[in-house]
């Protein structure tokens, strides 16, 4: 026979091996999930126009591959420790000639070895995006995160019966050791995005944790597994006395009546909470260390560990019937299926639902957003319903976790990635109206969770009469369905929600918005674009951009001194102004000799700062102030056109873009129109391409008032499925007329021109009542 | 003759309960021994601190001479274990199991542990989950034998099991027998016991009971079945020389479980006029067994405490 | 040849493994010269604890009955049959006996016991030579 003639094997050998295929298809599972997720993200990457997004996508990318062999190594203590001693298969082994040594060697080979060699193959994309510094800070963090989730979850599992517990209790055991010195290291960490955190401290206090932590767990790790393998098989840690059943009937009388028989429903529930009570109080449990540990931080961190609590509240609906085959019992005794499972549900909902209530009220009220409560409800309410249809179709506990989790990411992603990049690349729903579509989504956000639960109830008599129910495909098609359907449900029925507006009114001919805006603007314009119509043509891309990113940067500036204005407290702006005159005079002293590159950044600096500080001071109605700094920007602007014209273009750009935003108000601070005009600079090239800017942005707007036929509306770069499919384009439709609508007060309010006096004169439109 | 399992004066507290009291017993080498007990008697305590898995409160046991708690290895590798749900690897082939246990174990695991599958007649490629019980008895059997092990222990190896695989267990813990090693079975099924057992010893509520070879215990005690006319007189002086491990009134008839019955005495009670019949016999396992577990000073207790006077005034 | 053991009829297995073998010899079921199972191989058959049947053999060798081969087992004897019917003579000697005690002692009279035992003897007679 085959089996005599093969080579018997190496003790290692066969360790190794056992283990090892023990772990396989956790890992080929993991693994290959997260390697999907990172080629998801990466082809979202590659697909998007705009490459500047590839800079936070780097950090997923990261995350990923830091998270995955921290996944593997809980999942190696589950399968390795905690199966093994739940199902026998420790005992047996334990019976054989191994010492206690080589089998934990072994074990802790596969899941360390193993789970850092299989993630490597994670590395490969975040190694194409990311530096070396930023690669090499994840890599030590990971590490030590890694080895002590090892370690405590193996120690966890050698001590607990319950794997889930085990690893539940080790996780938390964790966070709470680290409360103090990681969360300082993870908040700061987004915020260098491509840098190490400067702050020393809590890395340090970090560090020192995480190696005590790592010692002295080795060193119980040793001890208890070895007690373990020898004379502490059977011996159980209880934390209370466990007493006989009769805390039961006991505990819960609540009213004698003629024949003393609990009614069934009240039956049922005591049976499900004798089921899950522990778990579900554990579970809480984290959720509230969680809770009280990451509501200081901004990150959606918190919400992510909440959600992920009520996905394992919800696994523990059935768990508890799943392993133990308490349902039978009842199932035996004619209950119906429906009655069962309601009672469950009843319960873990019940534990579940004033819990995460409290703390979503808590978060609202501790960041003052109110308008996330709905948001974060249904979420919660799909991520439950999605535990708990987990629990029912897988037998094991950490199958039902895993396929949970997994399911509950992937659909999130790909709803994320159909509402941004289907809608947004369109270019119409999220940007009309302040993003209406994402209020629709919501609204159909629970239809997700009632699939879920409804398919619950439908498989409920299969799982309970059948043998083998194999409800996994079940659950499979249920959850895509349940993920997809709100999206799919919001696309199709959306438009439903904005009031149709059928009559369209006769478009603004092009022309006649030409001479309504145009002719101020065309008198002053530079001879140099008088060859050159630059308002009807839509702008090219590259301007378009340039002026987005002058925008921008004035913006910013006006942030940046805001900012710098806080925290110098009450000090008066006058205060600034003292030493940008300093400046000033010293420049003017060496603007003879060729500038150095200092300089000529300082004079760039200056000329953005004063027009910022000019428009923050007109805002806080410090006339004279705004004056003397708009005089001053011109004489700065000026100078520097004479001495350093190509490099000082971008801050002039910005200074005009911020002189020519001023308001009616601030031109009445400063002293009128005359005053305003001789603030503006002479005739430049600065001056014209902001002039072009201002005209084309009127165009831009012109350009979504105009509503002819919806071929019209449609432009060129937009997805056929738009075309196909009517209900996104009439939902497009209505939001744009409810936009315009609400445009038109804008229109009313035309500011003067201020560079050659006169009121623009209203523009008609014509609109349907 | 030497011991392979010598317990001295063990103990075994689990809280407030005893479950091993002064536990001693020897287990000469080469014999099949069995140890009979209710459930909860401590037999599966007994078996794990054989083999090091329980500490013990006192007293000390040697398996082929070697102390359990140190050196849990040595013992391993001589001593061959089946427990009552053995816990196999159920992705595991019935192959895969024996390539992975013949890597702890010296040459020649493989060969025979082929030979036994072979013998069994077990599917080698079908996965452990796949089989059914009786089937995976056997290869915890076959894993437990393959190495040829001086010493076998079995704890209820064959509860559940259908007739034909326990005929197979019985085989082959014949053939050990006859090879000359030794077998150490708790058991229930007192008939198989019966056939295959040198040596019996019985625990009961934690105490050991009885520890003998079964030839001699069945020869030394005899079952007794007297006749009364009269209920109520006293019976016989020769009964003083007797004695009772078990005994039941019924009306007119005891039925008594004695030791040192001899044919004087026997001629004696036939002398007796009360006594119109004498029924002496050879126990068999059950009754001792029966016998043994509710012992005579517990059934005088019970009639102390007035339980038994109700069966005396029975009219047969 | 096929052997019952009862092992809680009150007769030790041996005894009833070696009356057994006696009857088998006696009968002519084995033969002088027949090879019987080892030790071994009987237990297993059997379902017997080796040393009892080799406790059996042991009393059978003892009373010529088996013979040990050097190497190929154990065979009855060559005058093993006159013994064997000798000595399951004097077993049913010893029943017959049992059994007129258990009638004298239960209180049948000695003519009554006669005419059954007249009886019974015909018939046994009549149903033998019926079976030859």
């Amino acid at each position: 026979m085959q089996l005599a003639n093969q080579n018997k094997p190496s003790l290692w050998g066969s360790l190794l091996w056992k283990d090892f295929q023990q772990v396989k298809l956790a890992f080929l599972v993991l693994v290959g999930g997260a390697l999907c997720l990172q080629l998801l993200f990466l082809t979202i990457a590659l697909l998007t126009i705009d490459h500047k997004q590839l800079g936070p996508l780097s950090t997923s990318f990261l995350g990923i591959a830091s998270g995955t062999p921290i996944l593997l190594a809980v999942a190696c203590s589950g399968m390795l420790i905690g199966h093994e001693r739940q199902s026998g298969n420790w005992a047996w082994s334990s019976s054989l000639p191994v010492s206690w040594k080589k089998s934990l060697c072994s074990k802790l080979i596969v899941a360390t070895l193993g789970s850092l060699c299989a993630s490597l193959p994670l590395g490969i994309i975040p190694a194409i995006f990311a530096t070396v510094d930023v690669l090499a800070s994840y890599f030590s963090l990971t590490l030590l995160i890694f080895f002590q989730v090892i370690v405590l979850c193996f120690l966890a599992t050698l001590l607990m019966r319950d794997t889930l517990v085990a690893l539940l209790v080790a996780g938390t055991v964790l966070t709470v050791l680290h409360s103090f010195s990681l969360i300082p290291v993870l908040h700061s960490w987004p915020m260098n995005r491509f840098g190490i955190s400067p702050d020393a401290a809590p890395r340090f206090w970090f560090s020192f944790l995480s190696t005590s932590v790592l010692t002295v767990g080795l060193g119980l790790l040793v001890s208890a597994f070895r007690w373990r393998w020898t004379y502490g098989q059977m011996t159980k840690i209880a934390f209370w006395k466990e007493r006989a059943s009769t805390v039961v009937t006991g505990h819960f009388r609540y009213r004698e009546s003629a024949s003393a028989r609990p009614s069934e429903w009240w039956m049922m529930i005591v049976h499900s909470l004798r089921n899950n009570f522990v778990m579900g109080l554990l579970v809480l449990a984290n959720m509230a260390i969680c809770t009280i540990l990451f509501l200081r931080m901004d990150d959606e961190l918190h919400l992510f560990f909440v959600l992920l609590a009520l996905l394992a509240l919800g696994v523990t609906t059935f768990q508890s019937d799943q392993m133990l085959g308490r349902f039978r019992f009842l199932a035996d005794r004619g209950i119906a299926p429906w009655k069962l499972v309601l009672s469950r549900l009843v319960v873990s909902l019940g534990m579940a639902f004033p819990a995460y209530l409290v703390f979503l009220i808590a978060l609202a009220f501790s960041q003052g957003q109110f308008d996330r409560l709905m948001l974060g409800l249904f979420a919660g309410a799909i991520a439950f319903s999605l535990g708990a249809l987990a629990s029912m179709c897988f037998r094991s506990q950490v199958m039902a976790i895993g396929a949970a989790i997994l399911v509950g990411v992937f659909s999130f992603i790909i709803n994320g990635i159909l509402y941004s990049w289907v809608l947004h690349d369109q270019q119409m729903l999220t940007q009309v109206n302040g993003g209406a579509f994402e209020n629709i989504l919501l609204l159909f956000l629970p239809i997700g969770a009632f699939i879920l639960l409804v398919s619950i109830f439908w498989m409920a008599r299969r799982w309970l009469v059948l043998d083998k129910p194999n409800l996994e495909v079940h659950f499979l098609w249920v959850s895509v369905l349940a993920s997809l359907s709100p999206f799919c449900f919001a696309c199709t029925f959306g438009f439903l929600s904005i009031p149709y507006a059928p009559e369209i009114s006769k478009p603004v001919e092009s022309s006649q918005a030409i001479e309504h805006i145009a002719p101020e603007y065309l008198s002053i314009t530079d001879p140099l674009l008088a060859g050159d119509m630059p308002g009807i043509a839509i702008l090219s891309r590259y301007q378009s951009e340039t002026m987005h990113m002058i925008a921008g940067s004035a913006n910013g500036s006006i942030s940046t001194i805001r900012n710098e204005l806080k925290e110098k407290g009450d000090q008066p702006i006058r205060e600034l102004l003292e030493p940008i005159l300093g400046e000033l005079d010293r420049l003017q002293n060496e603007a003879k000799v060729p500038m150095s590159y200092g300089l000529k950044n300082k004079l760039n600096l200056l000329i953005v700062r004063t027009a910022a500080l000019a428009t923050i001071a007109l805002e806080e109605k410090e006339a004279e102030l705004g004056l003397r700094l708009w005089k001053l920007n011109r004489e700065l602007q000026d100078f520097a056109s004479k001495v350093n014209a190509l490099d000082s273009q971008g801050a002039r750009k910005t200074a005009m873009f911020l002189l020519l935003d001023l308001k009616s108000e601030g031109v009445q601070l400063i002293g009128g129109a005359e005053i305003y005009r001789s603030l503006v600079p002479s005739v430049s090239d600065e001056r014209a391409e902001s002039i072009q800017y201002s005209l084309a942005r009127e165009q831009n707007t012109l350009q979504h008032l105009r509503l002819t036929s919806s071929s019209a509306i449609t432009p060129m770069h937009w997805l056929a499925v738009t075309r196909f499919f009517p209900p996104l384009l009439w939902l497009y439709e209505r939001e744009m007329v409810i936009d315009h609508r609400n445009q038109r007060a804008y229109f009313a309010l035309l500011p003067k021109n201020y560079l050659t006096g006169e009121v623009r004169r209203q523009l008609e439109l014509r609109f349907p009542q | 003759m030497s011991e392979v399992i010598s317990v001295n004066n063990v103990s075994k507290r689990f809280g407030k309960k005893t479950v091993l009291d002064n536990i001693s017993l020897k287990v000469p080498s080469g014999v099949v021994f069995a140890l009979l007990g209710e459930n909860g008697a401590g037999k599966s305590t007994l078996i794990r601190s054989m083999l090091g898995y329980t500490k013990l409160n006192s007293g000390s046991i040697s398996v082929c001479g070697l102390d359990p708690l140190k050196k849990p290895l040595e013992i391993r590798r001589q001593v061959g274990y089946v427990s009552d749900a053995p816990g196999l690897y159920e992705w595991m082939t019935v192959a895969q199991a024996g390539w992975y246990a013949s890597g702890f174990y010296p040459d020649g695991f493989l060969r025979n542990y082929a030979a036994r599958i072979n013998e069994f007649q077990l599917p080698a490629d079908s996965k452990i989950r796949d089989l059914s019980k009786g089937m995976r008895a056997k290869v915890a059997l076959s894993l437990a034998m393959a190495f040829d092990p001086e010493l076998l222990i079995m704890d209820e190896p064959t509860s559940g099991l259908d007739p034909l695989v326990r005929r197979s267990f019985l085989e082959s813990m014949i053939d050990r027998a006859a090879a000359g090693q030794t077998v150490f079975l708790s058991s229930h099924q007192i008939q198989e016991v019966e056939r295959v057992a040198d040596w019996v010893a019985i625990l009961h509520q934690g105490k050991l009971q009885i520890v003998s070879p079964l030839e001699e215990l069945k020869s030394s005690v005899t079952i007794l079945d007297l006749s009364l006319r009269d209920p109520l007189l006293a019976l016989p002086d020769e009964m003083e020389q007797l004695e009772i491990l078990h005994r039941i009134q019924k009306g007119r008839t005891i039925h008594m479980m004695v030791r040192g019955f001899t044919s004087a005495i026997e001629l004696g009670l036939s002398k007796h006029a009360n006594l119109f019949e004498i029924k002496a016999m050879r126990p068999n396992l059950e009754e001792l067994y029966l016998g043994f577990t509710q012992p005579y000073e517990s059934i005088q207790a019970r009639e102390r405490n007035g339980q038994g006077k109700s069966n005396q005034t029975e009219v047969a | 040849m096929q052997l019952s053991i009862e092992p809680n009829n009150g007769i030790p297995i041996y005894e009833q493994l070696v009356r057994q073998i006696k009857y088998a010899v006696a009968e002519g079921i084995l033969v002088p010269g027949q090879v019987i199972p080892s030790v071994r191989d009987m237990a297993k058959q059997l379902t017997l604890n080796p040393n009892t049947v080799q406790r059996a053999y042991f009393q059978l060798q003892n009373e010529e009955i088996l013979q040990s081969l050097r190497g190929r087992g154990v065979a009855v004897c060559e005058g093993a049959k006159k013994q064997c019917v000798a000595d399951r003579q004097q077993l049913l000697a010893e029943r017959l006996a049992a059994v007129l005690d258990e009638a004298i002692r239960g209180g049948l009279d000695e003519d009554r016991l006669r005419s059954m035992f007249e009886k019974a003897l015909k018939n046994a007679i009549r149903t033998g030579e019926k079976q030859s």
